[in-house]
């Protein structure tokens, strides 16, 4: 069960579990996936909910659309599973207001920017898995990714 | 679970236009320093976030990179964190920008001493120094972390 963690409430360590953060900088080049991929490297971080049940999640990534012909996108965005992803409990899928995408066609160079969210209701003590995945919007194979990150931080 | 496992959280933010940017290759600091000296807790860990608003006002495709380096003890000491584009914001060459676009983006640093004092400094450069890049904003806030 959960805890707020009041006013004069004993505070243990339990109650704040370790900040965790992973990050690639091998490129995901000429993307033709409409469907969310995991890609090579895998970028993913296992972590304990704390005891308030909740965690900020913040995902980074560099993606462009090289091609000046189409208004391709590119979505980064991240899925948590509990426990292991072989045991497919899948609590939370990708959403991409959750995620990074690319802004314009023809964009010579990547641009880099990071997007945060709380995710809540986790059980105390439990450890689970967050995924980074990716996807574009039409699959011309325009859209690449220079960078990719996740880390996910405790809060009360 | 003590006090020291959380030094006070930073934060530093100037509005001062840095324009016309033609720094390129090296990354420079800017005029306010935008920089934090944060305490680093038991963990070692530190959240970083970092904010900027930049445009290119030329028809050409440059771009503008803000991000941040650490220092430990103050801006003079030991270069612990070098700039790392990824970790900061960057535009993406979109041309003929009247405004400014903002955007933030965040990172992790970790395995620094406890109870030491790092100088967390905000830099920026242009991709091609072609003096076109304006930045409006420079944030940083750090958060020592579990």
């Amino acid at each position: 069960m959960t805890d707020n963690l009041a006013a004069g409430r004993r505070v243990k360590a339990v109650d704040f579990t370790r900040a965790v953060f992973n990050y690639s900088q091998t490129t995901q080049a000429n993307i033709a996936d409409t469907t969310y991929v995991v890609g090579d490297p895998e970028i993913a971080v296992r972590f304990m909910a704390p005891t308030s049940g909740r965690v900020g999640v913040m995902l980074s990534a560099g993606l462009r659309n090289n091609d000046a012909t189409n208004e391709d996108r590119g979505f980064v965005s991240f899925r948590i599973f509990e426990g292991d992803p072989v045991d497919a409990n899948l609590i939370q899928t990708e959403d991409a207001k959750n995620g990074r995408s690319n802004p314009a066609q023809g964009a010579d160079d990547y641009q880099y920017g990071g997007q945060m969210t709380m995710v809540d209701g986790l059980t105390p003590g439990v450890w689970y898995f967050a995924q980074v995945r990716h996807r574009t919007t039409l699959g011309m194979s325009d859209v690449d990714i220079a960078y990719r990150g996740i880390m996910v931080i405790p809060v009360p | 679970m003590y006090g020291q496992d959380f030094p006070p959280s930073q934060f530093d933010q100037d509005w001062t236009q840095q324009a016309d940017l033609a720094q390129f290759g090296t990354f420079s600091v800017g005029s306010p320093e935008v920089a934090v000296l944060q305490v680093a807790p038991r963990s070692g860990k530190i959240f970083v976030a970092i904010a900027a608003g930049i445009r290119n006002q030329a028809a050409s495709p440059e771009r503008g990179e803000v991000t941040f380096h650490v220092h430990r003890d103050g801006p003079d000491g030991i270069l612990v964190q070098s700039a790392f584009a990824a970790w900061g914001v960057k535009s993406n060459g979109v041309q003929l920008a009247s405004q400014f676009q903002y955007m933030g983006n965040f990172s992790l640093i970790e395995d620094l001493d406890p109870g030491v004092a790092y100088h967390f400094q905000v830099v920026h450069r242009s991709v091609a120094g072609q003096g076109t890049i304006d930045i409006a904003s420079r944030s940083i806030m750090t958060i020592p972390v579990p």
